[in-house]
């Protein structure tokens, strides 16, 4: 090889050299120094469920002060409430149904009174994960639903939406007669 | 350092070799000897995923490749690979381990017109992996109900991936046969399958999960078959093309 390929050889191996330098450092850059944690904000999964006029077909507040139990828990999911419009209420993970039981309490001093509707979800239960920086949760598919409604307070309940998940769809709907508002 | 700002750093280095070679090649205009169809075949490995490794990157992998030179500008080439990720959430417990093969098809064309060792290559290739992924969470429990699974822990969930990747990058001749080479790739997903509890982190071959990533490698490249002996002869004309200027 003369001498002039030899200097031209290299140059070229020290130019490659140089390239690669930067290729490792901003695959460095990439690989070990950039990584953002992407988790889904909106990471509450809840039952969702709204109350609904029978006659109108319109969403109603709950004027009386309401409570939710569920069987298996002696947490209170929600306590006192007024004025409810919709109830966004926590899953159990493993169990195959959920119950619960909504109280609802009205009066004054001299007349109070308190009726109750007890509903029975039942469910798939799937965990979800996105990435190991994400907290792990726990989807659900409503795939029965089952009632008692002793004071006749309601004209129906359904399942509008059968999908518990990140979406925060409304997935039940409880007509009640007449009007609470 | 924001995603944006890396990419337009790579981006940045990418377009100054682009620069530099095709200025250099601008340089002499000469008659230039046409290449043999066949030129040869070379088989190549990765260093990038070694580095990887040894720095306790989040993911890395092993990649063995094989190609065809056609006329010194067309290079049909298959990589295959092996790809392997244990992570750990930075502010908790879960975990994800993935190992498995993967294979990439494609063709990479050399910009430079001269043969003389130096390649400016693009290419694009289609790559696939079929994996099983295991995910765990051992702090997983209900708040409200209590009872139940204590902890989450997932095995062998099975997911495919197919991507498309754009690559550019450039190699020379460092010794005899043994060369050096590197690229950078823009890597898109175009179909994946996953188990329905969730996508997985890492896609061997494609990089962290997404619909897009970055990518390269640094190979090592060892010519074989009849490329040394008729990349010389073309090298040597060449040679004596430009020794005569």
């Amino acid at each position: 090889m003369r001498n002039g390929g030899w200097k031209k050889r290299v140059r070229n191996v020290l130019g490659i050299l140089g390239a690669a330098f930067f290729f490792l450092h901003s695959s460095l850059f990439i690989f070990t120094a950039c990584e953002g944690i992407d988790c889904t904000l909106d990471n509450v999964v809840t039952l969702n469920i709204g109350f609904y006029s029978s006659e109108s077909g319109a969403q109603v507040s709950v004027t009386d002060t309401l409570n939710v139990t569920a069987e298996g828990t002696d947490s209170v999911l929600l306590n006192r409430g007024r004025n409810i419009q919709k109830l966004t209420l926590p899953m159990s993970y493993w169990q195959e149904a959920d119950t619960l039981r909504l109280k609802f309490h009205g009066g004054d001093e001299d007349y109070s009174y308190e009726y109750y509707i007890v509903l029975r979800i039942t469910k798939s239960n799937q965990p979800h994960f996105e990435s190991p920086d994400c907290p792990t949760t726990m989807f659900h598919e409503i795939t029965d639903l089952d009632y008692d409604d002793p004071y006749h307070l309601t004209d129906s309940i359904i399942v509008e939406n059968t999908d518990v998940n990140y979406a925060a769809l409304e997935n039940i709907k409880i007509y009640f007669r007449g009007s609470t508002d | 350092m924001p995603h944006w700002r890396t990419s337009r750093y790579i981006s940045a280095v990418a377009l100054i070799s682009l620069f530099c070679l095709t200025a250099a090649a601008r340089e002499k205009k000469e008659p230039i000897p046409k290449a043999p169809l066949f030129c040869g075949a070379a088989v190549f490995a990765d260093l990038s995923g070694p580095v990887m490794k040894a720095v306790g990157a989040r993911y890395d992998q092993l990649e063995v490749g094989a190609r065809l030179n056609f006329r010194d500008h067309y290079f049909p080439i298959c990589e295959l690979g092996i790809g392997e990720s244990n992570r750990e959430g930075r502010e908790n417990n879960n975990k994800f381990h993935t190992r498995a093969p993967y294979y990439r098809v494609g063709m990479d064309y050399n910009l430079n017109k001269k043969h003389n060792g130096n390649r400016l290559m693009v290419g694009l290739r289609y790559g696939f992996s079929g994996f099983k992924y295991d995910f765990s969470d051992p702090d997983f429990s209900d708040p409200v109900w209590k009872g139940g699974a204590e902890s989450l822990n997932m095995k062998n969930m099975k997911a495919k991936t197919g991507w498309l990747e754009a690559s550019i990058g450039c190699e020379t001749k460092l010794w005899s046969f043994i060369r050096l080479g590197w690229n950078i790739r823009y890597k898109v997903r175009l179909h994946q399958s996953a188990n329905a509890c969730g996508e997985p982190y890492y896609t061997p071959g494609f990089g962290k999960n997404g619909s897009n990533t970055f990518g390269g490698t640094l190979n090592l490249i060892f010519d074989v078959g009849r490329t040394t002996k008729k990349n010389t002869a073309v090298e040597q004309i060449n040679e004596i093309i430009n020794d005569k200027q």
